[in-house]
C-alpha cells in the first residue's frame, strides 16, 4: 500500500500513526535547529554583563535582590551547618533553581532567558520570603515594636524599586535579551 | 475568625492583582507595546487550527511543530473559534517574513500598517491568556499560604512577580505556560509532601506538571525532581538536626542487615529502620501515583 495514500485515507489516525517519518523529520529538523549547541560559555560571555549592568538602575535594584537571594541561600547553608531545622519547603525550592538551571544550561546547552521562565518565578518566591527573614531580622537586632511599618516600608520599597526599573528599563522581552 | 481571615486575604490578593495592572499599564505605555506580537498571532492561528481540526475529527493534521505549545492551543483555541478570526492576511505576512530571512518579533517596525490594525484587537486576543495568568495568581497566593509561609512573605513574593512585566506578560505564550503550569506543579507537591494537603495536591500536580510538559520539553525536569522531592520528604534522610548521628546509624543497621546477624528484638528495629530509610513502599506509591497521572493527563492532552 502506497504510504501517502494511506495517510491521506485513513486521516482520522493521528500523525504519529499515519505518517510516522514525518513526524520524526518533523522532530529531529527542528530539535536541532533550536536547541543549538553553541561555543560561547556562560563564564566567557559579557553580552548579558554589558545589557544589564550597563544600566544603573537595574544594577542597583536588580542587584540588590540577588544580593538578598544569594544572602538567604548562605543562611541556609549555615543553618545545615549548625543543624538547625531549616523550612524544608525553601530547601526544595532553592535546590528546583540550581538544579533546573545546570538542567537546561549545562545539559541541554540552551543559553536563553526564555528558558529559565519557571525558575525566574522560582527565584522571585524565594527573593520575597529572603526579604521578608531579613526585615525580621532587623526588627529583631533593633528592638522594633511596629512590625507592621517595617513591612510597609519593605513594600514600598519594592514598588518603587519595581516602578523605577520599568521607568529606566529599556528591555522590553525577555526574548529580546542576547543569549548568554 | 477564619471568615475575617479569608476576607483578609481577599482583599490583599484584590490589592496585588490592582497593582500588577497598574504596572503592567505602565510597562505598556512606556514602552508603546501592545499584548501581542506576530509571534503570539502565530499562536493563535495555531490554536485555531488545532480546533479546526480537533472538532472535524482530523486527528492526523494536528502536529505542526517538534514545539508542542499543546496547551496554548487548548486555552486559546476554543476563544479563537468563537471569534471565528480571519488569519489569511497574518499567514501570507510570515511567509513573506520566512521567505526574506526576517524574524517574527519585529513587526513594529516592518509594518507599522498591519502593527496598528492588530492593536485593536490585541486585548480581546489575549483575554484567554490573561485568564489562566489570573488564576495563576489566585492559585499561586493559595499555595505559598497553604506552604505555612507568613502572609508578609507571601505578599513580598506576589508583589515582585506581578510587578515583574517580562515572565508572565511580555513573552511567548509557551514560555509564560511552562513557567505558570510548572510552578504550580511543584509547590502543589510540596504542599502534599509537607502534609499540609491531602492526596489530590499530588494529582494536581501531576496534571499541571503534564500541561507544562505538553507546553514545552523543559518540563520534562518535573519527572526526576519530582522523585528527588518525594525522596527527599518521605525517606527522613535529609532532616538535618542530628544529620551524621542519623548517617552512622543508618550504615550500622544497613550492615546488620547484610551480614544477618540480627536476632534481639533491637536488631528488628534496626531492619525497620532499613525500611524507613529506603522507604521504597512510601516513595514508589507517591511517585507512581504522580507518575500515571502525570503521562494520563499528557496522552488525553495531547491526542497524539
Amino acid at each position: 500500500m502506497d504510504y501517502y495514500f494511506f495517510r491521506d485515507k485513513y486521516y482520522f489516525f493521528p500523525t504519529i500513526i499515519s505518517d510516522p517519518r514525518s513526524v520524526l523529520t518533523l522532530i529531529t529538523r527542528e530539535s536541532s535547529q533550536r536547541i543549538i549547541i553553541e561555543n560561547h560559555s556562560i563564564f566567557f560571555s559579557s553580552n548579558v554583563v554589558f545589557t544589564y549592568l550597563s544600566d544603573s538602575f537595574i544594577l542597583s535594584f536588580n542587584l540588590f535582590i540577588i544580593i538578598i537571594f544569594i544572602g538567604y541561600l548562605l543562611l541556609i547553608i549555615k543553618k545545615i551547618g549548625n543543624r538547625i531545622n531549616i523550612n524544608r519547603e525553601t530547601l526544595v525550592l532553592a535546590i528546583y533553581f540550581f538544579s533546573f538551571f545546570a538542567f537546561v544550561v549545562f545539559f541541554s546547552k540552551t543559553y536563553s532567558f526564555r528558558y529559565l521562565v519557571p525558575i525566574l518565578i522560582v527565584f522571585q518566591i524565594i527573593s520575597g520570603i529572603s526579604i521578608y527573614e531579613f526585615a525580621n531580622m532587623f526588627i529583631k537586632k533593633n528592638n522594633i515594636v511596629n512590625k507592621k511599618l517595617i513591612y510597609c516600608w519593605v513594600i514600598a520599597f519594592i514598588l518603587i524599586s519595581q516602578g523605577l526599573l520599568i521607568y529606566y528599563s529599556e528591555i522590553k522581552r525577555i526574548e529580546s535579551l542576547p543569549k548568554f | 475568625m477564619y471568615v475575617k481571615e479569608n476576607t483578609k486575604d481577599f482583599f490583599i490578593l484584590l490589592a496585588i492583582i490592582f497593582v500588577g495592572i497598574i504596572f503592567l499599564s505602565y510597562f505598556k505605555i512606556k514602552h508603546q507595546m501592545t499584548f501581542i506580537n506576530l509571534d503570539e498571532l502565530l499562536w493563535m492561528y495555531r490554536s485555531r487550527f488545532f480546533m479546526d481540526n480537533i472538532l472535524s475529527s482530523n486527528f492526523s493534521n494536528l502536529v505542526q511543530s517538534s514545539h508542542p505549545g499543546i496547551m496554548v492551543m487548548w486555552a486559546v483555541g476554543p476563544f479563537m473559534e468563537i471569534l471565528n478570526y480571519d488569519f489569511n492576511s497574518i499567514v501570507k505576512f510570515i511567509e513573506s517574513l520566512n521567505s526574506s530571512g526576517v524574524g517574527y518579533n519585529v513587526i513594529n517596525d516592518i509594518d507599522q500598517e498591519l502593527f496598528n490594525d492588530y492593536r485593536e484587537i490585541s486585548f480581546l486576543f489575549n483575554i484567554p491568556i490573561l485568564t489562566v495568568i489570573f488564576f495563576f495568581i489566585l492559585s499561586l497566593y493559595y499555595l505559598l499560604r497553604k506552604l505555612a509561609f507568613n502572609r508578609w512573605a507571601v505578599v513580598f513574593s506576589m508583589l515582585l512577580i506581578v510587578t515583574t512585566p517580562y515572565y508572565i506578560y511580555f513573552t511567548t505564550p509557551t514560555d509564560k505556560f511552562v513557567g505558570i503550569f510548572s510552578v504550580l506543579s511543584l509547590l502543589s507537591l510540596l504542599v502534599f509532601l509537607s502534609k499540609k494537603g491531602n492526596k489530590k495536591f499530588l494529582i494536581f500536580s501531576a496534571i499541571l506538571g503534564s500541561w507544562a510538559a505538553i507546553t514545552k520539553m523543559s518540563a520534562l525536569f518535573l519527572i526526576p525532581f519530582c522523585l528527588f522531592a518525594i525522596a527527599f520528604y518521605r525517606s527522613n534522610l535529609f532532616i538535618v538536626p542530628n544529620f551524621r548521628q542519623k548517617i552512622s546509624l543508618r550504615f550500622i543497621a544497613l550492615k546488620k542487615f547484610f551480614s544477618r546477624c540480627y536476632s534481639t528484638q533491637n536488631d528488628k528495629k534496626y531492619c525497620s529502620i532499613i525500611n524507613n530509610i529506603l522507604c521504597f513502599k512510601n516513595i514508589a506509591k507517591d511517585y507512581l501515583l504522580w507518575i500515571i497521572t502525570f503521562l494520563g493527563t499528557s496522552i488525553i492532552f495531547s491526542l497524539l
